[in-house]
């Protein structure tokens, strides 16, 4: 049977040609030759012994198999001869496969799974709201008389669950707030687990009735944490937002929930923890998120038709809106809407991951590259021995798959750890990574790509070789102009690390300017306080009062210098004004944010001309006033005064303008960077950040203020903070990614100077035989450098050539899809540029550098004596 | 005496003239060559690096069958031996080739003939 499949063996066959060749001499002396002469003359007619054995072979059925298996063998050994060389191929390839397979995995694990027991039966139902109160095209939450309609008009969902989430105080003095989910009571038959740890789960009758079941599940982490696993916990009174629940039972963490909570208590306590009366009102807010449980058999699609048929009835009894159902597994990847938004993260990602697989891509081939040519004269042998060229560019193939199979090896077991690594970076991830054949599939191709990208150059290389010039050792140095495959690989380098750290330096130059740059204002002494009042409780007229006495009593406090209001700290509302002349075409987009006299004295921003807001310019006076930022100044009336100038906003007020600020500079701060238009704050205004200016220590302010708003109203939780420690939490916030793009930068540094390093290494060791011809010829040292230096960067700035109108590309790329986020990348940036392009021409010179140097020092006399 | 060069394998006919050979009892691989050359006076050259793929195409077909046995000069040697779909093949490839010289013959003779009338 394996003979049928295999045929013969060699030594068979090798045996047969022997015996042919006997014979034959035989025969030659019985013709009279000396037998000397007999067998010569019996294997010239005979010919090339070895290509005969060959063709024998390629006649085979499994001949590929057998091959493979030798030219696999071929490789491993291959690699044994060179281990360093191979040792770099193998750790950067795998390495590079690896996170980027675990990249591939937690991408596909956030987008298409959700973590759910039995994700099968698993249904989330999203509600796209249309009319009024609608949010766009993003699923909404539900309303509480929806969620009623869909869960007794079901058949199809055998459960159905509402949820909602909030933070809690746990404890008057310690600020720190917890996160609360109000869940309805049969939560946790959808989302598990299936009993508590201590005690009970939620009972069904507990969410009869609004405000009648002031009962809590602890998780068993805050149990741990903060009650230090007391054992008789049941039953105990905790005070949750100063409202009083009994502990029933303590519970591990349901897996899968969407927000991970510490404590659960019945949704139907909701009005109690967030103060709000309309919760269970008809046609009331929209705050419950929808997930059940598909009753065995039915499928998602007979649930969102059920469910429908039930919106439609809704939509009868409410008509000023209209609600699109889906019923998806939960999976980002199914929720509505929501494809667009993770376009842009995810391109980044997996494109800076492929960018620097590439580059090791490169790397590797230079390296084999640089092996093959030493390995030149072998070659030459074997093709003059017989060996096919198809045969041969075979083998050096199998010689780089081989290396990115075991490679890919290694990559598995990197790609299981990248998500764990990731998600303690980021401190997030109630996602598992996805480790199924998807993720295998996805290493197993790139593992053969990076393969064959790698081993092809060289072995195109290796055939290019004229037998004779290789058999006697003396290569023809690369002349001239002539582009050698090494030339293209280093500018195919330099150009994709080009792309990838200026990318890299724009984000990092955002992330500066974000965290540290001066934004114009004061943030260390100066605090902001929330206190938002609940309008139920309170109306327009004594909201407006709260504030005014607050701002006259923290006013009043000993080391408060000033205090100001502004609409927010974070973000104004973005407007559109125009030029009067102009309206309706000339719409600009700028910043609005309406602020109190004192605003721009409390943060320090200072009035470059006309005046500041006083007490009569209230956004109803006439004519109404406001005043503008520089740069708003600058982009309506270049060259000339605004003072006294008007502009018209969208409903066509048009607002004097009696001052100019100078412009606030950070990117998430008061919206920084654009176009600000203040207004005067209107004096009933019920939900502004209260900023104070302060002198010393912010901790004794913050706690005068607190006692304030505690004296004027017990009800209320006050948050309060300075500026710089907004900063700060942003700032340690984008550090994980600062550190992540840093890191990959690094990497495409080492990766260029190893590759430029290792090609000019082997250009002055291949070109030895020349350099010692002009050293004797009288070349000095300095000449050989200046020398290798030339033809080294010929290569790089080519690259850079390529490198810099992609990277534009790419940065406008950037750019656009970051335009929303906390952090705007400006895509002009010639500092990043120039930079980058330095950085890389140093790196690249010193790695040309040291075999430059080793050239110039060598012996004539020893190089040309070589062969 | 005036030799002519001897000619190269029409391509397609090695397999034929192999099997041909085997006719008469069993060979080894030089015998097969040497009987080539001998019977074709030798005017047809077989190549080595042609033969043994040939052979092992033949065998691989099933048309001959391989065995080591010992030379006229008591050298262990492979033989191979024709097999009954190997005579039915070479029938089989005689009357085809018998056909393809006839024809070729024909045309090759034909023009002088309707020259001539």
């Amino acid at each position: 049977m394996s003979r049928r499949w295999f045929g013969r063996d060699d030594k068979d066959l090798q045996e047969e040609v022997r015996a042919h060749i006997e014979i034959a001499t035989r025969e030659n002396m019985e013709c009279g030759m000396r037998p000397e002469e007999a067998r010569r003359a019996a294997s010239r007619a005979f010919g090339n012994a070895g290509v005969t054995r060959e063709q024998v072979q390629e006649g085979r059925p499994l001949y590929w198999l057998e091959t493979l298996v030798q030219d696999a063998r071929f490789g491993l050994r291959q690699m044994r001869r060179s281990p360093l060389i191979s040792c770099a191929v193998l750790i950067t390839l795998a390495a590079g496969i690896g996170v980027n397979a675990g990249a591939f995995s937690m991408i596909l694990g956030k987008l298409f799974q959700v973590n759910v027991a039995d994700p099968g039966s698993f249904a989330s139902v999203e509600i796209v709201y249309s009319g009024e109160g609608a949010r766009g095209t993003l699923p909404s939450r539900a309303t509480y008389t929806d969620f009623l309609a869909f869960r007794t008009g079901d058949g199809v969902l055998g459960e159905l669950a509402a949820w909602s989430t909030t933070f809690v105080s746990l404890d008057e003095n310690n600020p720190a707030r917890v996160r609360a989910n109000q869940v309805s009571c049969n939560y946790f038959k959808v989302y598990g687990p299936a009993r508590a740890i201590l005690g009970r789960l939620l009972f069904e009758d507990e969410c009869r009735k609004p405000g009648e079941s002031p009962v809590a599940i602890l998780s068993e982490e805050l149990w741990r944490d903060r009650f230090a696993s007391d054992a008789a916990i049941l039953g105990k009174v905790i005070q949750l937002n100063r409202e009083a629940f009994t502990i029933v039972g303590v519970a591990s963490l349901p897996p899968g929930e969407h927000t991970p909570a510490r404590i659960w208590v019945p949704y139907t306590m909701a009005p109690q923890l967030v103060r709000r009366q309309d919760l269970f009102a008809p046609a009331g807010p929209t705050w419950l998120n929808l997930s059940g449980r598909l009753r065995a058999g039915n499928s998602r699609a007979e649930a969102q038709a059920a469910l429908r048929v039930a919106a439609a009835q809704q939509d009868r009894l409410y008509p000023r809106r209209t609600m699109t159902i889906h019923v998806t597994n939960g999976s980002d990847f199914e929720r509505p809407g929501i494809a667009a938004q993770t376009f842009w993260p995810i391109t980044l990602i997996m494109g800076s991951l492929t960018l620097i697989l590439l580059m090791i891509c490169v790397n590797a081939s230079m390296l084999l590259l640089a092996r093959a040519a030493a390995r030149r004269r072998e070659v030459a042998i074997r093709l003059s021995l017989g060996a096919g060229r198809r045969r041969l560019l075979r083998m050096l193939l199998t010689e780089g798959l081989t290396l990115a199979v075991i490679a890919a090896a290694a990559a598995g077991w990197i790609a299981m750890q990248v998500p764990a690594a990731l998600s303690s970076l980021f401190k997030a991830g109630s996602h598992r990574a996805v480790t199924d054949w998807r993720l295998f599939a996805y290493l197993g191709m790139t593992a053969l790509a990076a393969g064959c990208a790698a081993g092809l150059s060289p072995a195109l290389e290796s055939l290019k070789t004229d037998l004779a010039t290789s058999l006697k050792g003396q290569e023809k140095p690369p002349g001239g102009i002539a582009w050698t495959v090494r030339d293209l690989l280093v500018a195919a380098q330099i150009a994709l690390s080009l792309v990838l750290l200026i990318a890299g330096g724009l984000m990092l130059r955002a992330m500066q300017r974000m965290v540290t740059a001066d934004p114009g204002f004061e943030t260390r002494q100066v605090l902001v306080v929330w206190s938002p009042v609940r309008m139920p409780p309170y109306t327009r007229e004594s909201a407006s009062i709260f504030y005014r006495t607050l701002g006259d009593r923290v006013r009043a406090l000993p080391g408060v210098e000033s205090i100001g209001f502004a609409t927010s700290v974070y973000s104004g509302n973005p407007v559109e004004v125009s030029l009067p002349a102009e309206a309706g075409k000339g719409m600009r987009l700028v910043t609005e944010n309406d602020v109190s006299p004192d605003f721009f004295v409390t943060l320090g921003i200072p009035i470059v001309r006309g005046r500041g807001f006083t007490d009569p310019d209230t956004a109803t006076a006439k004519p109404a006033t406001c005043i503008v930022s520089e740069n708003l100044a600058r982009s309506f009336w270049p060259g000339s005064d605004p003072l006294g100038k008007r502009i018209e906003d969208k409903s066509g007020n048009l607002l004097e303008i009696i001052g100019v600020v100078r412009d606030t500079r950070s990117s998430f701060l008061l919206h920084g960077g654009d176009a600000q238009l203040y207004r005067p704050r209107r004096p009933q205004s019920d939900d502004d950040d209260l900023l104070i200016r302060f002198s010393g220590d912010p901790a004794p302010i913050a706690a005068a203020v607190r006692a304030v708003i505690r004296q004027m109203d017990t009800e209320m939780s006050p948050a309060s903070q300075t500026l710089q420690s907004i900063v700060d939490g942003a700032a340690g916030k984008v550090r994980p990614l600062a550190g992540i793009v840093t890191v990959v930068g690094l990497a495409a540094v080492a990766l260029v100077a190893t590759g430029i390093f290792g090609v000019v290494a082997f250009a002055v060791t291949q070109r030895s035989r020349e350099l010692a011809v002009r050293i004797a010829l009288g070349a000095k040292g300095g000449d050989i450098v200046r020398l290798v230096l030339l033809t080294g960067s010929k290569p790089v700035m080519a690259g850079m050539a390529i490198g810099l109108p992609l990277a534009m590309a790419c940065s406008q790329v950037l750019a656009k899809a970051f335009r929303n986020g906390d952090f705007r990348i400006q895509a002009a940036d010639p500092v990043t540029y120039v930079a980058v392009a330095l950085l890389l021409a140093v790196v690249s010179g010193a790695a040309m550098l040291g075999p430059a140097c080793r050239a110039a020092a060598s012996d004539p006399l020893a190089a040309l004596r070589q062969d | 005496m005036a030799r002519e060069d001897p000619l190269p394998l029409l391509p397609g006919t090695l397999e034929m003239l192999i099997l041909q050979t085997l006719v008469f009892g069993p060979r080894h691989g030089h015998g097969i060559a040497t009987t080539i050359q001998r019977t074709s006076e030798e005017m047809l050259l077989v190549d080595h690096g042609s033969l043994y793929p040939a052979l092992q195409r033949l065998e691989r077909a099933g048309l001959i069958d391989p065995h080591w046995g010992t030379s006229d000069n008591n050298r262990r040697a492979r033989y191979y031996r024709l097999t009954r779909a190997g005579r039915k093949k070479l029938t089989a490839e005689t009357s085809k080739w018998e056909r393809i010289v006839r024809a070729i013959g024909g045309v090759m003779a034909g023009p002088h003939e309707e020259e001539a009338g």
